[in-house]
């Protein structure tokens, strides 16, 4: 566990809502090492961002319930004092937001945004030191210095976004957390920002978990990439492990790629995955899954989860390789 | 933002004098004649003329204006009909009353409104929040004449605490007419706050900031309460306005010589020039307050302040 930066164990999280309860994560189990990157991928709803939110624990208080254990440097952040967990937010874990529109405040400049966390961690940085530190990051997310006086309002999607990616990383976290970073930018702005991610976790040695619903940028950026569906991890594994068309999958993982659009082959229709992401609070019994599988036997409809599969560090969690093995 | 600022000071005059117009129009057009009211019921034809030149009313309507224009330059508002003296005296003394009134209650209501208002947003959902909602909303709803009573009664007749009525005893005259003032403006403040501050608690940057790492009262005071302060500031300008022009049954029921009930007594004599002096008064604090609301506001919202480069006048609202 000591090489593990982090390890999450057994971790459920609950939302209730006017007595529904949605069981948004399931007994999810991921292990980080120093500087790998992790790409957590799913639909909408499948329980990305709550796993994410749960590591800095930005649930809602009231209506959410966590249960498992979270080792972030051998540390449990479950149980750590609210105080503790603070010094650990935007320091040693830090995360960017999908929505760079919404996630700045509108009402101070995005210096004293940068300059906030770099206070917040180093309280006892000069006036001078702390404006030094946020040049340093603008420039190194590829904005002007001088412009650290202007607004939120005044910069672009990308900039904001790049003002985000400034704000987590100005005191070297040891993880990063990207919610969807790209995902309300445009595609050309979106290669860039993937790009200029890419690059200064490469000179920083930070561990990232990136969670999108783009293969593509997975492809790209990813060493590890775990698939999650109805708030379960379905599959994980190294990149080549799971992007390698030759080896055995999950059917929705196999459903994700086939309903990607083919440059080599001439096809009328993409392949969809048929039906809709169950809601949180209705999860079917069995697997999560079996109603829209295509591979769907008698044994995945009722009972507990599907055994999980392992072959090497390559899980899988179906009946359809269980059965193979048994 | 200093040219803007100059810009609307020096709208201001030009506002004001429309402003005077309309009212000064509206008044006097209503068909009514101020001079037989003021005579005796038997009168001579010249005791008429002789009445109607002494108040300017024999020359036509737009030279009246002017001259009544001229007066307020020079200081005087006019000569009532009803007291037959200059106006002026009584509205210059009524006026410092009513608005230290109005800025000693709005003082209050910010000091105890904010605070509780934010609590209540923050303990959201707690018995803390739900007390003080029935509360305000029970004294938001209380009249404020059966509330001035029972203070009176409590605090003036039975504890012997405060004087009943007047403004003989200093501040102490003022406690009760300003609480009894005060608690449904503070009702609802406390509820404009609250709502104005769960409004941005739910917002992304809160998470955002949350995720820096700032500590709880940061996130609230820092983060929030000041993009809460739009709508709160323009609640709390509306308030003071109000207070000033509209605390007619408080300043009736302890006999406070404010403005308010002077305009109310002047509509009932058909006291025109009264009339015309009172509104122009609350007019011109109107006009005031909504510049300074609207000068904050460009100081809160960076937003605010780039518009205000290319954006010619905003209307102020009538008292």
């Amino acid at each position: 566990m000591s090489e593990n930066l982090l390890e999450i164990k057994d971790l459920s999280v609950r939302y209730t809502t006017d007595g529904v309860i949605s069981r948004a994560v399931n007994h999810v189990n991921l292990s980080l090492k120093k500087g790998e990157v992790l790409g957590l991928v799913g639909e909408t709803g499948a329980g990305k961002t709550t796993t994410a939110l749960t590591l800095l624990r930005l649930l809602p208080k009231f209506t959410s319930e966590v249960e498992g254990e979270v080792f972030f440097e051998g540390q449990n952040l479950l149980t750590i004092s609210e105080k503790e967990m603070r010094a650990v937010r935007g320091d040693k874990i830090s995360m960017i937001f999908q929505d760079p529109m919404t996630s700045l405040n509108p009402v101070y400049t995005v210096g004293e945004q940068i300059g906030d966390v770099i206070r917040f961690h180093n309280p006892d940085l000069k006036p001078n030191e702390v404006s030094d530190r946020i040049d340093e990051m603008l420039k190194l997310v590829g904005i002007p210095p001088q412009r650290k006086v202007e607004y939120p309002h005044q910069f672009s999607g990308g900039m904001k976004q790049r003002v985000m990616i400034a704000i987590a990383l100005a005191c070297n976290p040891d993880l990063l957390i990207a919610d969807e970073p790209t995902t309300a930018l445009d595609v050309t702005i979106q290669a860039q920002v993937i790009k200029m991610m890419r690059n200064l976790q490469k000179e920083m040695g930070t561990s990232v978990i990136l969670i999108t619903h783009d293969l593509g940028i997975v492809a790209n950026f990813c060493d590890k990439v775990a698939i999650m569906y109805g708030g379960e991890i379905v599959e994980s594994g190294t990149l080549e492990e799971v992007f390698d068309k030759s080896k055995n999958h999950h059917p929705y993982t196999n459903g994700l790629f086939g309903s990607l659009p083919n440059i080599t082959e001439r096809t009328s229709r993409l392949t969809p995955i048929m039906g809709l992401t169950p809601h949180p609070s209705e999860l079917p019994e069995g697997c999560k899954f079996h109603p829209r599988c295509p591979q769907c036997m008698e044994q995945c409809k009722s009972g507990e989860n599907p055994p999980k599969v392992a072959d090497g560090g390559h899980e899988i969690q179906c009946h359809l390789y269980a059965k193979k093995e048994a | 933002m200093l040219k803007y600022t100059i810009k609307r000071i020096l709208l201001m005059p030009v506002l004001l004098l429309i402003v005077a117009l309309l009212i000064y129009l509206l008044l006097n057009l209503n068909g009514a004649d101020p001079i037989q009211n003021m005579l005796p019921s038997e009168y001579t034809q010249e005791q008429y003329l002789a009445l109607q030149h002494k108040y300017g009313l024999d020359k036509p309507i737009i030279v009246q204006y002017f001259n009544w224009v001229k007066g307020i330059l020079h200081g005087d508002l006019g000569t009532s009909y009803k007291t037959r003296g200059p106006v002026g005296d009584d509205v210059w003394y009524r006026i410092p009353i009513s608005i230290k009134v109005a800025v000693i209650t709005t003082a209050i209501m910010i000091l105890i409104g904010l605070p509780l208002g934010v609590m209540c947003a923050v303990k959201q959902y707690t018995p803390f929040d739900d007390i003080t909602n029935v509360v305000s909303k029970f004294l938001g709803a209380v009249p404020s004449f059966w509330l001035g009573l029972m203070f009176m009664i409590w605090f003036s007749v039975g504890l012997g605490w405060f004087p009943t009525f007047g403004i003989k005893d200093g501040a102490k005259s003022y406690v009760l007419p300003i609480a009894t003032l005060l608690l449904p403006f503070l009702a609802n403040f406390i509820r404009q706050v609250r709502s104005a501050m769960l409004d941005c608690i739910r917002q992304d940057y809160i998470r955002t900031a949350r995720a820096k790492g700032a500590s709880e009262s940061r996130v609230i005071y820092h983060e929030a309460l000041k993009n809460a302060m739009l709508p709160i500031i323009t609640f709390a300008g509306g308030c003071f306005a109000s207070m000033i022009g509209g605390a007619v049954t408080v300043e009736k029921l302890f006999a406070i010589p404010g403005i308010g009930y002077k305009v109310v007594e002047a509509i009932n004599t058909r006291d025109i020039p009264t009339m015309l002096a009172c509104v122009m008064v609350l007019s011109i604090l109107t006009i005031v307050m909504q510049l300074i609301i609207d000068l904050s506001y460009a100081f809160i919202d960076p937003r605010v302040r780039s518009t205000f480069v290319s954006v010619k006048k905003k209307k102020p609202t009538k008292a």
